[in-house]
């Protein structure tokens, strides 16, 4: 394997030596000099990927530095506004270009796009000297902190910079803590995810595969994805820097808008916040909005806006993850469903008034989170087609670790980090001896990527 | 005090666990592919040896060392394995001279022609290397021997190559979890089965016949080595007819040994000499000899080495001699029992020398 994509990869031995080195020269040779140390380590791992790669990191970071620090002038609101759009729409079209047009596609660029654009807009926004940046060696740190740029989380700056420049101290819990956690997240991805994977996307012959593919492709997406975060939260917990949480058990939703403000939390926020919001309250919408209320004088001039606001917002947020038409479709669906959902919801309320006791009901509230799950399920159908069946392979796992992954998934639906620093230790070296003995990996494994890494 | 003892503990505990879980899926070589046992056995052999034999399977299977020392009171051991390549060989030599100094070295140049970085080397190399203490020397065989995708800390911990073996472990692995027994007699792998040669092979034309540039270098680091070490170098080549041994190898070969003066034993040329009868001596139609096969091989040999290095005759040291009694007579216990289950059933059950 390639020196660039071995370092690349989490998993990696490479990696995790990387990751090693970084945590004991940040609490010792570098505690004086921490975020540039991390600023360092982040470029360096960043070049692995290949020098081309950071001609693009060096052009957003330049770029929303320089459009950030003229927001905080005294220059004219037109001007502003000229640099604002400019430095939006080179964001955007080069994110645009790479990921639909060329054959480059520089590593961790469609979230290090959206996460510099929080930091452009909220700065354009308000250009406070609380919200901007003077040091370009920091706002790259913010941009480009290695640990969260392959899959996320996506981070406000405002947020960030409360911990990552800060001078840390080792602490022991914070350590343990972070390292408990990291260790649950190669678990759920190694021993897991990279077992099953390859099964949801062989298992596609008939309607009934098809059923079970779906099941194994909720549950390995999800171990691949939280576990990825959890090695990135892990991290930066155990080098004091605290990163936004991206999941809360999102399969106990119960609607699928529920489900996602749940699954991949700051995704969905950032496309809340710099997409949805906006547009709904931009000049064009306004008059739209006038338009459908004189037009159709019901309701539904009423929502109008709302809805095509929303499929707007889940068309990009389908774009983002793909320039495919399934990915497209996937976005709409989802958008879809959500406003179903939303139009159905006087039916629900009649229902609710006639059966009050229902809502406090455990079986009912079961019904609801099975009913999401399969909806959710099917959406993810259309992304698994995205992502491509390979029923040639069809793989087997014997009994043994269909009985392992069956007791692994448990233990990811039950298990809570410890509380006391002794168990948290202990934790962590269980997830580790589970991840050397039942992990995948090894002579003949290529590395499976992070899905997530792919976006 | 109390938070340090349990860090100590916990840190205890974790390294337990990885090394029995290493032990436990490591695989064990006692009910099949014996040959991945043989590395590991030399370390708890009596370090004595007059002679050392390196070869792959031309080595373990053709020549006898109980033979050898009965006949003719040398001591020998053979380091071989499976498709063993030349570099292998001499870091199994500089592993062995960790140990011992040998005053003659039988290397099997039938492994000249092992290539380097084939497909479906990689289990060749861990028969070869995983037995081998971890040493500087094993980390150069590792890194002289791996192939695509394998990685060197794999060798170190093997229970990053053999994880996966969790879900096939067998009773073999808890019953030799502790303590495994000996699959050979000095490295000789004993088979009493005969299958007869009824075909002479004649090799297929090949595009090239030179030896590969690394086989030749690591010839020649062999041949220093011995040189420096005051070690004699014999060449050999057992009398298998398969593989085919090309004419254009033996004579590269024999060049070489006459440019260095080395002696060099072709038993292809000297079968009626050795005594060979491809009726009986062989297991396996010409490409491995039986016991019996090997059992000339080494008489034949015994002889050429009296006659021309006149080897000390350790017959006659009692505490050597103590060593080899009892392998000779696990040795014939074997055979013996290998016999009988081929005239009860036709095949062989018992390899080891514990009965496995």
């Amino acid at each position: 394997m390639p020196f660039a994509s071995e370092i690349i990869s989490f998993t990696s031995p490479l990696f995790l030596s990387f990751a090693v080195l970084v945590i004991l020269l940040y609490y010792t040779v570098f505690r004086k000099l921490q975020w540039q140390f991390l600023l360092v380590a982040s470029a360096l791992y960043y070049a692995c990927t290949g020098w081309q790669n950071c001609v693009y990191i060096v052009i957003t970071i330049g770029s929303v530095y320089a459009a950030a620090r003229f927001f905080g002038t005294d220059r004219g609101r037109k001007g502003k506004r000229i640099v604002f759009w400019l430095c939006l729409a080179l964001q955007i079209g080069m994110l645009a270009y790479l990921k639909y047009i060329s054959d480059r596609f520089p590593l961790g660029i469609s979230f290090y796009t959206l996460q510099s654009l929080s930091y452009l807009i909220d700065s354009y926004r308000e250009p406070t000297a609380e919200r901007i940046e003077t040091n370009p060696g920091k706002l790259a740190l913010f941009v480009a902190f290695f640990p969260q740029l392959t899959q996320g989380p996506m981070a406000r700056y405002s947020e960030l910079k409360k911990t990552l420049y800060g001078g840390h101290a080792f602490s022991a819990d914070a350590f343990t803590g972070g390292l408990a956690r990291a260790a649950f997240g190669f678990f759920k991805k190694m021993v897991i995810a990279d077992a099953l994977m390859p099964l949801a996307r062989a298992y596609c012959h008939g309607p009934a595969q098809i059923a079970v593919a779906l099941l194994l492709y909720a549950a390995a997406l999800y171990c691949d994805f939280t576990g990825g975060i959890d090695i990135a939260l892990g991290l930066a917990q155990m080098l004091g820097i605290a990163l936004p949480e991206n999941f809360n058990r999102p399969y106990l939703a119960k609607s699928v808008a529920e489900f996602w403000r749940r699954w991949h939390m700051t995704m969905g926020a950032w496309f809340r916040d710099y997409v949805f919001m906006p547009l709904s309250v931009s000049a064009p919408f306004l008059k739209l909005s006038s338009w459908s209320r004189k037009t159709f004088k019901n309701k539904l001039g009423k929502r109008l806006p709302v809805y095509i606001a929303t499929l707007l917002t889940w068309l990009l947020t389908g774009a983002w993850h793909g320039g495919n038409a399934w990915f497209l479709l996937w976005g709409l669906a989802n958008g879809l469903i959500i406003l179903l959902s939303q139009e159905l919801e006087p039916l629900y309320r009649k229902f609710h008034t006639r059966f009050p006791r229902l809502r406090e009901n455990k079986l009912y509230g079961a019904f609801q989170v099975v009913r999401c799950f399969v909806i959710m399920s099917l959406i993810r159908g259309i992304n698994l087609a995205g992502v491509g069946f390979t029923p040639e392979l069809t793989p087997a796992l014997a009994w043994p670790q269909w009985i392992l992954i069956t007791l692994a998934l448990l233990l990811v639906i039950f298990y809570r980090p410890p509380k006391r620093r002794l168990w948290r230790v202990c934790a962590a070296g269980a997830f580790i001896v589970a991840v050397l003995v039942f992990g995948v990996y090894g002579f003949g494994y290529d590395s499976a990527a992070f899905m997530y890494s792919r976006f | 005090m109390k938070r340090v003892l349990q860090s100590i503990a916990i840190l205890l505990a974790f390294f337990a666990l990885l090394f029995a879980a290493q032990r436990l899926v490591t695989p064990k070589y006692m009910s099949d592919v014996y040959e991945g046992a043989m590395t590991k056995e030399y370390y708890g052999a009596p370090k004595q040896n007059e002679l050392l034999i390196l070869g792959d399977c031309e080595a373990y299977d053709n020549w006898s060392p109980v033979t050898l020392y009965n006949e003719f009171g040398i001591t020998s051991y053979i380091r071989g394995g499976p498709e063993l390549r030349v570099w292998q060989a001499y870091y199994l030599l500089k592993d062995t001279l960790r140990y011992e100094k040998p005053r003659a070295v039988l290397l099997n140049i039938r492994m000249m022609h092992n290539g380097e970085n084939e497909e479906g080397q990689e289990p060749y190399n861990r028969l070869n290397l995983d037995g081998m203490r971890p040493s500087w020397d094993k980390w150069q065989a590792v890194q002289a021997s791996m192939t695509e995708g394998e990685s060197t800390l794999s060798y170190l911990f093997p229970l990053l190559r053999y994880h996966e073996r969790w879900r096939e472990l067998s009773a073999e692995d808890f019953q030799y979890f502790f303590r495994t027994e000996k699959v050979s007699f000095n490295g000789y792998f004993l088979r009493a089965d005969t299958k007869p040669a009824t075909v002479f092979p004649v090799g297929p034309k090949l595009a090239d016949y030179r030896f590969s540039d690394l086989a030749w270098d690591y010839l020649e680091r062999i041949r220093l080595l011995c040189e420096a070490e005051d070690i004699v170098l014999i060449l050999a080549k057992p009398p298998t007819i398969w593989p085919y041994w090309y004419v254009q190898w033996e004579e590269q070969i024999a060049d070489y040994a006459a440019r260095h003066d080395l002696a060099y034993y072709n038993l292809l040329e000297d079968l009626e000499a050795a005594g060979i009868d491809w009726e009986t001596d062989s297991y396996d139609a010409g490409l491995h000899l039986n016991v019996f096969g090997a059992e000339k091989c080494a008489r034949y040999l015994g002889a050429r080495l009296q006659a021309e290095f006149s080897f000390t005759d350790y017959r006659r040291n009692p505490a050597i001699a103590a060593y080899w009694d009892a392998l000779t007579r696990e040795y014939a216990a074997l055979k013996a029992k290998q016999l009988s289950e081929l005239a009860e059933s036709g095949t062989i059950q018992t390899y080891t020398h514990g009965g496995g």
